[in-house]
Parts: structure tokens; sequence; C-alpha cells
């Protein structure tokens, strides 16, 4: 990594994460921190998912200030971390990007913009940092996954039936 | 706002890649306790079929095309089926046990969309 990287990753434990910021899962801060382990996203590369490292780049890396939903909890069997609860720890994030991107070509390819697929939000999943927070007290949260959903009709930027997905929403922006 | 410096997208990819291209993958993700199945490296929006399936459509095409599906809740549909969750399981076997045991228009759909392709490209998960 060059000096330059230094501006862009940050270093904790001699390892490299993208750090983001966006609104806060604790209801007395404003805005909190969310991290990637640059390592994690290198295993999309080794898979050739690179779409998903554009997606992260281009839609994540920016921030998730523009967040418009925070949903708490999925309704579904999450075994995480030695718990059966595993899903109380996960919070999804929605809203709804312009753009999507996606990658031509091979390793050496480049990414595409695209207008937003229509009807559609871009998720983005969320580990509450709970186990680590003595070795990583500025990180709120790690990033877990992203994806695009099909919106909701009647809670606009939320994806679709969300009652039924998440245990509650917890933010919504206005 | 980060700022991006020389360490773009392209040249984050390049550092990390060997020359090569996408193939067909099936991975356990052991944060969301899932299988994921992406059979094509594309923009995909989700469509959640049931608490423990969901299909992926390829975005930015004409005409609907399916880039793989998810296996929710792994570790409780393993202990249903009576698989380990340990060594490695092909992903039509599998399939096979979830139609044998929850044969509901999900697991059927999946069966019917995803199993020749399965097949043909040998795809396994690996627990190890």
């Amino acid at each position: 990594m060059s000096d330059d990287d230094q501006q862009v990753f940050q270093f904790f434990d001699g390892k490299a994460y993208f750090v983001v910021d966006g609104p806060s899962l604790d209801p007395i801060k404003q805005v909190s921190r969310y991290a990637l382990a640059v390592h994690d996203l290198g295993i999309y590369i080794n898979r050739y998912q690179l779409t998903a490292v554009a997606q992260f780049y281009k839609l994540i890396f920016p921030g998730l200030i523009l967040t418009r939903h925070i949903f708490h909890g999925f309704n579904r069997c999450l075994y995480c971390d030695d718990t059966r609860e595993g899903d109380l720890n996960k919070y999804a994030f929605s809203w709804k990007p312009a753009y999507d991107y996606w990658w031509k070509g091979d390793s050496s390819g480049i990414p595409v913009r695209e207008l937003a697929p229509p009807n559609s939000v871009f998720v983005v999943l969320i580990s509450k940092n709970e186990k680590h927070k003595d070795k990583f007290p500025s990180i709120d949260g790690w990033i877990d996954r992203w994806c695009w959903v099909a919106e909701d009709s009647a809670l606009p930027e939320a994806p679709l039936s969300w009652i039924d997905r998440y245990n509650k929403k917890v933010f919504t922006r206005n | 706002m980060n700022t991006f410096t020389k360490a773009n997208l392209e040249e984050f990819v390049t550092f990390f890649s060997k020359k090569g291209e996408f193939r067909p993958i099936a991975y356990y993700d052991k944060h969301m306790d899932c299988i994921r199945v992406q059979l094509f490296d594309c923009s995909f929006t989700e469509e959640r079929m049931n608490k423990f399936v969901t299909v992926l459509h390829a975005n930015h095409h004409e005409i609907d095309k399916f880039a793989g599906f998810n296996l929710k809740g792994i570790r409780y549909l393993f202990e249903q089926i009576g698989l380990p969750v340990s060594g490695v399981h092909t992903l039509v076997k599998i399939i096979d046990l979830l139609v044998k045991h929850f044969p509901d228009s999900s697991t059927l759909k999946i069966k019917n969309l995803f199993e020749p392709i399965l097949r043909q490209e040998n795809l396994e998960v690996s627990f190890q």
C-alpha cells in the first residue's frame, strides 16, 4: 500500500479497513462509523465478483449518510456467533441511489454506470460491533453484505414486504 | 465523505486479482448463515421467496435472467434435512433434500430453474 492509501484506508492492528459514516444505531449519536476489512473485499475479487466490488466502491464507500431507513433483526433463522438469535445483531440500511454499477470485462476491466434498476432499493446489511468493541472502539458496525431488493410500494426506499422481513424499523431520515 | 486517492477502484481490483474470469460459485456466508449461489458476475435484485429461499434476478437485461439464489437459515435447515454443517456437500444433494423435506413452490422453483446448471458445474459448498 502506498502513502496515498493511508488517506483511503484506516488501519487497526496493522490491518486495513474501509471506514464509512452513516446514521447511528445508537440513539445518542448522530453519526456512526461502519467498516469492512480490505481483506474481505479482496475475497470478492478472488472470486471475480467484481460487480459487487464496484458497487461497494461506488455506492457504499462514499458514505451511508443518505440511508433512508434502518431495520433491525431478520424474521428468519440466523445462527451466527454461537447464537440462534444471530439476527438480533443485524441491521439493514436501505435507500434509493440514482445509479447502479457493474463490472465490464475481466480483472483489468472497468466499472460501468447505469441508471438504478427500476422499483428497487439498495440494501446494506450490517452487524453491530458488540464483540470487538474493545479492539475497535471507534467502529460501530461491520458491513456484511449489499444488494438490490425490490421496493415496497407503501414505504418509499424500503425493501418490499419489509414488515415480513425484519423485526422492526428503527430509523427513517425525514 | 471519503476522498478518493490513488487507491481507486480499478487499481484496487488490479492489486488483489490474478488474471482470470468469473466462474459460477457457491459458498457459505457465515455472517448471514446462508449459502450463496451466483452464476454470473452481474448486478442483481434479490427476490425473497420465503424465509429460506431468495432468487437473484440479473439487472440491466431486457429479459428476466436468473443470476443465482440464496438458501438462508442453513444451520436450522441442515438440522431439519439431516446434513452436518461440516465437510463438503454438492448443491444438487442439498436441493434434493430440501425438496424432499420442504416440497413447496419455492424449493421446487429452485430445483427446476437451477438443477441443470448445478449438475453441469458440479457446484459444491465447503463448510471447512
